[in-house]
């Protein structure tokens, strides 16, 4: 699959939500892309995510000749992903904040120059996945306001970066004013990056998958930890 | 006296931060050892925290709570423990991998390895290999313990374990990993000599480990 999609080919791709709007821009109107899209919430609780991966897997199988994962190693939450019939692509990043910044190689330049960064995409800011509104939606009710502030400040006390990744699907201005509340509340710099977004989802839905950048699972092989980690 | 420790493992799970003191107290007043809280009501305590956390029954401000309510009970046993003058079980240098800000798990293992009697030295978080290499050249502790909560930061494990051997003080000590990526499989690829699923298994490892 180095070389990418065939006309003739049928192609699923499983993705976290938190991308749909990066993936249906890169899809445009090509009708041999199915795109099927999981909660992002499972960015919490890892440990649920193969399983609901497995269950799109399952529903496409032998019926596409491809299974696109829109997904990173997340904490492990792919691992035991099966690919079922098919070959299954799987972008060889840890965390989806790789493809927002247009490659693997770009994020692990980007993490180990700044270790300490929180980063947001106009995904993340729409589904309220900003440390401010985690306190408010999911935190508060829980917790009261005191231990949820508390918690979060807890959580991320040596991070010093808010990273607003523009991805070139939305507006900046309103997600400029969330990024920048979130990095004064957290005491932390604000800071904005051009991904190569675009590229990168171009890729993942067309190919090529060259193997530096992608994996490929054959028809019947799983996903492992040690594929992502030498 | 076991319904004393019952409660306190109770609240230690529930996260009953202001009342720990006083039942920590009660159960002193009672003539429950200092000893039997920490081991039998709360390292069991945030055991079941560890676990209810790993099943996704509760998150990170949970356990933070409970954490803190140890803490406030572990204030209070410290210097009994201390006067009672129960031996040093061991010593542990502790510390995230270079790359690694994220602490929360490491606090816990080392707030569960001072109460079960160890001396523990935190080297802090996004720790360097050098700095690990000189920590264990000057104090010399039975234990490096290493935790990381990312896969990209899990490498920087075997590095380490690669650089006490570069050193030739692999033998000098043992190593122990943890954090949510880690798992057996990982442990014995790298060569750590155990690993703790959680903190409390944590302290189960050191114990293993320190003969």
């Amino acid at each position: 699959m180095a070389e990418g999609v065939r006309p003739d080919m049928q192609i699923a791709v499983i993705a976290c939500e938190i991308m749909k709007a990066e993936i249906e821009a890169a899809k445009g109107g090509d009708a041999r892309i199915r795109t099927f899209y999981v909660d992002q919430g499972l960015h919490r609780t890892p440990s649920l995510m193969a399983g609901r991966i497995q269950e799109i897997v399952a529903r496409v199988d032998g019926i596409v000749d491809c299974v696109v994962l829109g997904y990173g190693l997340c904490s492990n939450g792919i691992v035991g992903v099966g690919a079922g019939l098919q070959e299954m692509i799987v972008p060889r990043c840890h965390d989806c904040i790789g493809f927002f910044l247009g490659s693997p190689q770009a994020y692990l330049d980007d993490f180990h120059s700044r270790p300490g960064s929180y980063y947001l995409t106009p995904g993340w800011i729409a589904e309220r996945k900003d440390p401010l509104s985690i306190i408010e939606d999911e935190y508060v009710p829980r917790y009261g306001r005191e231990t949820a502030e508390w918690a979060k400040k807890e959580e991320l006390k040596h991070y010093t970066h808010i990273v607003l990744v523009d991805t070139g699907v939305a507006d900046l201005a309103p997600m400029r004013e969330i990024g920048r509340r979130n990095a004064a509340f957290f005491g932390m710099s604000y800071l904005e990056i051009q991904g190569r977004s675009r590229e990168f989802f171009s890729r993942l839905v067309h190919g090529p998958y060259p193997e530096g950048e992608f994996i490929t699972i054959p028809p019947g092989g799983e996903i492992t930890q040690a594929l992502f980690i030498g | 006296m076991s319904n004393h420790l019952e409660i306190i493992k109770e609240a230690i799970i529930g996260g009953k931060h202001k009342d720990v003191e006083e039942l920590v107290r009660s159960a002193l007043d009672d003539g429950v050892s200092a000893n039997a809280i920490v081991n039998e009501a709360m390292i069991p305590g945030m055991d079941v925290v560890g676990k209810k956390f790993s099943n996704n029954e509760i998150f990170v401000p949970e356990m933070l709570v409970a954490a803190v309510t140890m803490n406030k009970g572990l204030d209070i046993l410290k210097p009994i423990l201390k006067q009672s003058g129960s031996k040093s079980k061991g010593t542990i240098v502790m510390c995230t991998v270079k790359g690694d800000l994220h602490d929360i798990g490491k606090n816990l293992v080392i707030m569960m390895l001072e109460g079960a009697g160890f001396d523990v030295i935190d080297v802090g978080v996004d720790t360097s290999v050098d700095k690990l290499i000189d920590a264990v050249k000057q104090i010399k502790p039975d234990v490096l313990g290493l935790s990381a909560l990312l896969t990209t930061t899990l490498p920087e494990m075997a590095k380490v374990i690669q650089s006490l051997e570069a050193n030739g003080m692999r033998g000098e000590v043992k190593v122990m990993i943890g954090g949510a990526p880690v798992d057996a499989a990982y442990s014995e690829k790298i060569g750590a000599d155990g690993y703790g699923r959680d903190a409390a298994q944590a302290v189960e490892v050191a114990r293993r480990l320190i003969v």
